[in-house]
């Protein structure tokens, strides 16, 4: 089976921007160094993204 | 294209938030490390600049999250569930107290030195735990054990209570019945120092039931005054306590702890009961409820 192919870096990007995890400076530095990450970091980095976005919905909901 | 990592899995910590952001930083500084490694030796300066930066700012952000997770905010303090009062004189009369030994924890036990009358520097000092202590301001500090009713502390405007993590002390050995152990310091990495009696303040003269006037302070800060009451206060209302912000050891050798959420598991109860054996035997017992 195929793997899914990685989101584009606007994808990325906007999930960066709407993250909970991150304050502003450590998004802006991400920004930054998105378009020279090697293509395997950006999975990386989006599936961390995805699961710290998942579990602070959780973590709402559980309130 | 590679799959995420077997360590993106879902985590059995989003249970803790606090833990699961804290793993979450970590994971995207280890990410942070990892291309810092290749984009250092970028051709462009801006993205060596940008990649140097990530890196500091991933590592102050997982030192941020751990702070936060390591705190003991008094709200997750167990309050009493009885009355102590342990190693206390077992005669009515006053006892002078042992200068800077008076400490209260955060359930709101004190613990303090005591010295027999004419005892002089012949003999070594008793501790003593009390949850229901009375507080006045006096010109030396002394304990004062009525006939009746609960027993007072005298402070004058310089003598502070050291507001503490823990309620065990130092270890000291069960002493043989009718025999008087001598009373070891406790040790405690934090505290703040509570003056009820400020210089300047206007000092209950009448012993009264004394409280810190804020439920969170920080090691190290001075807190002046206190909230005063009649009769002592529901246990859950006397929980006043130091906000720690690095890694929890409780003060002292005793099996108390701070609450910890760094992990997620839980951490131990943030206090434990002091040892009824631990000082000289005297008046009292662990769970009496004396009226006033």
């Amino acid at each position: 089976m195929a793997a899914a192919p990685p989101p584009d870096d606007r994808t990325i990007a906007r999930a960066i921007r709407k993250s909970r995890l991150m304050d502003a400076a450590l998004k802006k530095h991400w920004l930054a160094v998105l378009p020279h990450l090697a293509a395997e970091d950006r999975v990386r980095l989006w599936a961390i993204l995805v699961e710290a976005n998942g579990q602070i919905q959780r973590g709402k909901a559980e309130r | 294209m590679s799959a995420p990592d077997q360590a993106d899995r879902p985590s059995e910590l989003s249970q803790d938030p606090i833990a699961a952001r804290l793993a979450a930083l970590e994971k995207l500084r280890a990410l942070a490390e990892r291309a810092a490694g290749y984009l250092r030796r970028s051709a462009l300066p801006a993205v060596r600049l940008s990649a140097a930066l990530l890196l500091a700012a991933s590592l102050a952000a997982c030192d941020r999250a751990e702070d936060v997770a390591e705190e003991v905010p008094p709200a997750q303090v167990q309050p009493l569930t009885q009355e102590v009062a342990t190693g206390l004189p077992d005669r009515p009369g006053r006892y002078a107290v042992q200068a800077d030994s008076v400490f209260r924890d955060q359930r709101g036990v004190y613990q303090f030195a005591w010295l027999e009358p004419g005892a002089g520097g012949s003999q070594a000092p008793r501790g003593a735990y009390a949850s229901r202590l009375r507080l006045a301001q006096g010109d030396r500090p002394e304990l004062e054990v009525p006939d009746q009713g609960d027993p007072v502390l005298y402070l004058p405007p310089s003598q502070p209570v050291r507001l503490v993590e823990a309620g065990v002390a130092g270890a000291s050995p069960t002493p043989a019945p009718g025999s008087s152990t001598t009373y070891v310091a406790p040790h405690y990495p934090y505290w703040a120092m509570w003056y009820p009696f400020p210089v300047g303040g206007t000092g209950y003269s009448r012993p009264t039931y004394y409280d810190p006037p804020s439920r969170t302070v920080e090691p190290g800060q001075r807190v002046d005054g206190g909230v005063a009451s009649t009769t002592p206060k529901p246990f859950g209302d006397r929980v006043a306590g130091i906000r720690t912000a690095v890694s929890g050891q409780a003060g002292g050798t005793g099996s108390g702890s701070a609450v910890t959420n760094k992990s997620g598991a839980g951490g131990k109860s943030g206090v434990t009961a002091p040892k009824s054996g631990g000082f000289s035997s005297g008046r009292g017992s662990v769970g009496s409820s004396s009226s006033s």
